[in-house]
């Protein structure tokens, strides 16, 4: 009686998973793959797959599944794929530890390559934040970001530092800024103006917004900017720019107000990353074009453009730097924080993106996101402008900016280019996570 | 028919307790329906109570009462946001069952792309309805990956270190959760009552617990026997569970506890699951040949069946002449009983002197939809109960509905619920009890004393307690959450 039983309750469960299989048939060519639809029920217990520990036995058990998944998606191994998909899908969850998050960041875009539906995916994670955000939240967020980590605000007190070392004797100052921080930066900029010891100069400042994030919230920033400065008594204009990505480098002098006698600063923070790879070089070339005195470049440092056409290198270096990040956020922010939670989701755009998009297919929406290093920066930079090295007060501002947060954080010595100083890099556990650097022509 | 014995004190008189009706039995459930505004039909007919997802942006409807009463309802502000929220956990309840419908007719395509829009809308560290629908939008995103694959067994740990984490993991949550919330000691309480009840007279006691974990209930029992005029001479215990190590760790520390009170202890420790334990002894293959062997072979059948329950009852440790107690407490964080057919057959087998049981007033089984909107309320209610006066960014609570709730929901909306198999389950095992051979204990008196004393704190208002045919129901305003049933053998 008790075999009947059993016997019973197996037939039931193949019964139970081959239906669905079978009706799954129309999905894309991956899950048609005959390896699928004849599932035995063995209980999928974990087991090494062979070659060493990985798996959830140890620490850092994400990294190790999702680089094999990773791989085993670049060698079409269907049968891994599924195994190491279904195991990811098991252990990870959006609000666990770190481990978990990046698991489920990553398997949603290890999916979305198995399957094929990166760019529907992608187009749809920015049309839901595009809809949800508001000029509160983010704002908000970013305050919250700047007052747990100096990710952001070592890249501000460095270029303003060098801007206003750059302007000094000026009068008619225009700074060209090119970011999407929401103008945090400048507060500290105009107040530094207005206490100058000579005349306060009067300031242009021409934001170009490219993150279709970032657009439909600065309106309200004009408002805010131009009352500050009327609070601290600096002469002030505020024009914004919208250039949208594809644009970027098409701008013209008159449209961004550039004006005969103006000192002009061009201040890239996080923006050239969203510029597509093969227009970067025309950004930079509008920037000489406009005969700046100083033009300050802030990047986070990881590289995901040398390797865009080999799926596995730059999965490994996605996985490397949003680790980082990620880890970074755990030990930032308190255990139950919104902010740190949309800070996580803003980067499954970014994987989403870099992962799964085919740059070919011409995405109209959303920002490139492929990063590159400093000293790949550098290189393209080069062409038309020549490094200047912070001075000791600005790198004394920065230093003294790292000791107001927790530990962790410090300055890299910057290892590649060994003679030359090439700029200013913020680390973390020794770890360069965000490079600052200031150019001339 | 409900008789709800008002078994909690009267709330005091003096209004400065915001919530005015703790003893909400007689509360009409329809109050509740004008939330939900004709916005899912179907969701009305399935409702149970308070827990409407769709409440105001605490969660629940008499928090808003609260501010209504406190701030004397003419502030705009308040009343704004209050309607705000209302109206986004409205669209976060509409879209989640959008989302649900188009997974229970397999359009799986459309679903993932209403989930990115829950997730936006939705927070672990929220408002009660945004907490809810982060997990089930979690839930529903892995289920949708799971269909894919095609793969729909859980993950177990069979390497020893992560076995150990990961129960760790699932204990401290526990305890947790035993801290904000009276439903971990009303399982104890109410059952070790009934079990203290039913040895009357009985100087031995077996008790074979089918999901020991780390034997938190027990020591209230040995405390209990302890103090009894007539001494226990022997109290054993055996503890199911999936981990030899957990067990034999488990088994110490009740050894250690019960020595302490002078108790005659021995441990058991019984690795794997109840229910498979049949089965892994008689080493039932699934191949036919050896079926058709065993049919023609009716003598030789009958003879292996009394050995292996021989051999079943030698794992068990059972002795003769020892009544037996059988405990165990449902939730969804794993399977706990493998076959459940087995299991009854077992217990049919051993017939012990009484038998425990504490179940989740939610269904495991049934068709995916029903599934997902009940168990929408399930949650909805338990997140206000646990939520109810703590702030939002409390960690502890936020342990808790990660490790626990929002596993057990990943289960419940999985593919084959949270028994993660295609084999047919017991839906109420009291009923099922009943239908072989077991009859109901009531829990009318001591135990029913014990929970209303329980519930009686002022931690714990806004949870009732129900006598319904003998047994005993927690819920949440309302909503049923648990039951605890005793059962015996009518012979």
């Amino acid at each position: 009686m008790t075999s009947v039983d059993s016997l019973y309750n197996n037939t039931l469960f193949i019964f139970f998973t081959q239906k669905s299989s079978m009706e799954r048939t129309h999905l894309s060519p991956y899950t048609n793959h005959p390896q699928t639809t004849t599932k035995q029920p063995i209980s999928h217990t974990y087991s090494d797959p062979g070659g060493g520990e990985a798996g959830p036995d140890n620490d850092k058990w994400a990294s190790k599944l999702l680089l094999e998944c990773a791989q085993s998606i670049s060698y079409k191994d269907y049968g891994k794929i599924n195994h190491l998909l279904w195991m990811l899908n098991e252990l990870s969850s959006p609000y666990g530890d770190c481990d978990q998050k990046l698991a489920y960041y990553f398997l949603q875009a290890l999916f979305c390559k198995a399957t094929e539906s990166g760019n529907r995916c992608y187009k749809s994670l920015i049309s839901v934040a595009d809809k949800s955000h508001c000029f509160d939240s983010a704002r908000k967020l970013i305050l919250k970001f700047q007052e747990v980590s100096p990710w952001t605000t070592f890249g501000h007190v460095a270029s303003n530092g060098a801007i206003l070392e750059a302007f000094d004797g000026e009068n008619k100052l225009h700074i060209i800024d090119i970011s999407n921080t929401l103008c945090t930066q400048w507060p500290t900029l105009l107040e530094a103006l207005a206490t100058r010891s000579d005349d306060t100069p009067s300031l242009k400042l021409t934001v170009v917004v490219t993150s279709t994030m970032a657009r439909s919230i600065m309106k309200e920033i004009t408002q805010r900017m131009e009352k500050f400065a009327r609070l601290m008594g600096v002469p002030f204009e505020f024009n914004l720019i919208n250039g949208s990505n594809k644009r970027l480098w098409q701008l013209t002098k008159e449209e961004l107000n550039v004006q005969e006698g103006e000192a002009i600063a061009v201040n890239c923070i996080g923006a050239l990353r969203r510029v597509e790879v093969e227009d970067r070089g025309d950004v930079i070339r509008l920037f000489s074009s406009l005969n700046p005195r100083i033009v300050t470049v802030v990047e986070e440092e990881a590289d995901f453009t040398s390797s865009r056409f080999d799926f596995v290198k730059c999965f490994e270096e996605c996985l490397r730097y949003y680790t980082l990040y990620f880890e970074m956020l755990e030990e930032s922010f308190t255990p139950t924080s919104n902010e740190r939670l949309m800070l996580e989701r803003e980067c499954s755009r970014g994987i989403v993106r870099v992962l799964t998009c085919d740059d070919e297919q011409n995405i109209d929406s959303g920002d490139c996101e492929r990063r590159e290093k400093g000293n790949q920066w550098c290189e393209r930079l080069k062409e038309h402008f020549s490094l200047v090295g912070f001075s000791d007060d600005v790198v004394d501002d920065v230093k003294a900016l790292l000791k107001r947060y927790r530990t962790g954080w410090s300055l890299a010595h910057d290892r590649t280019n060994s003679n030359e100083d090439s700029g200013m890099m913020l680390a973390w556990k020794d770890e360069p996570v965000v490079w600052a650097s200031a150019w001339k022509p | 028919m409900l008789q709800s014995l008002h078994l909690q004190p009267p709330p005091p008189t003096n209004s400065s307790s915001p919530i005015m009706n703790t003893n909400t039995s007689k509360r009409t459930i329809n109050n509740n329906n004008n939330n939900f505004a004709g916005e899912n039909v179907e969701f009305t007919g399935a409702g149970v109570g308070s827990g409407d997802v769709a409440g105001d942006g605490d969660g629940s409807p008499s928090r808003s009462c609260k501010r209504r009463n406190i701030e004397e309802s003419n502030d705009d502000d308040d009343q704004l946001t209050t309607v705000e929220a209302e109206s986004s956990g409205l669209r976060l309840l509409g879209l989640l069952l959008q989302c649900a419908e188009c997974v229970a007719v397999d359009n799986l395509d459309h679903a993932n792309n209403l989930l990115p829009e829950i997730s936006e809308l939705s927070s672990p560290f929220g408002s009660s309805p945004e907490r809810v629908a982060a997990y089930f939008a979690e839930a529903l995103q892995a289920r949708i990956i799971s269909s894919y694959i095609g793969t729909y067994t859980p993950l177990t740990f069979k390497t020893k270190t992560l076995a150990l984490a990961q129960n760790q993991k699932i204990c401290n949550a526990l305890q947790s959760y035993n801290s904000i919330s009276p439903s971990i000691k009303f399982s104890h309480f109410t059952a070790n009552q009934a079990i203290f009840q039913a040895l009357e007279g009985e100087e031995t006691v077996h008790i074979i617990d089918l999901d020991i974990m780390q034997g938190l209930q027990w020591p209230g029992l040995f405390h209990i026997l302890a103090s009894r005029p007539r001494k226990i001479k022997s109290l054993r215990i055996t503890g199911v569970g999936s981990s030899i190590e957990l067990l034999n760790a488990t088994g110490r520390r009740l050894h250690d506890f019960a020595n302490s009170l002078g108790l005659p202890f021995e441990f058991v420790p019984l690795e794997g699951k109840i229910g498979n334990i049949c089965s892994d002894l008689n080493n039932i293959s699934s191949d036919l040949n050896n079926l058709h062997n065993n049919m023609n072979n009716l003598n030789n059948m009958s003879t292996d069946l009394n050995n292996m329950n021989n051999n079943l009852m030698n794992k068990l440790g059972v002795r003769s002449g020892e009544p037996v107690v059988v405990h165990w407490m449902h939730h969804c964080l794993y399977d706990v009983t493998g076959s459940d057919y087995e299991t009854l057959r077992l217990l049919n087998v051993l017939k012990p002197k009484l038998i425990t049981i504490i179940e989740q007033d939610l269904s495991h089984g049934g068709s995916f939809l029903g599934r997902f909107v009940e168990a929408l309320h399930y949650y909805s209610a338990l997140f206000d109960a646990v939520g109810d006066g703590i702030e939002p960014e409390n960690v502890e609570r936020y342990t808790v509905e990660q490790q626990l709730f929002g596993c057990e929901i990943k289960n419940i909306v999985a593919v084959g619920g949270p028994k993660r198999t295609g084999e047919v389950k017991v839906e109420k095992w009291g009923e099922e009890l009943g239908r072989v051979g077991f009859g109901p204990v009531s829990l009318a008196g001591n135990p029913a004393s014990q929970a209303s004393l329980l519930l009686g704190m002022f931690l714990w208002r806004g949870y009732t307690l129900v006598e319904e045919n003998g047994c005993l129901k927690l819920g949440w305003k309302d909503l049923s959450l648990l039951t605890a049933s005793a059962w015996r053998p009518l012979d």
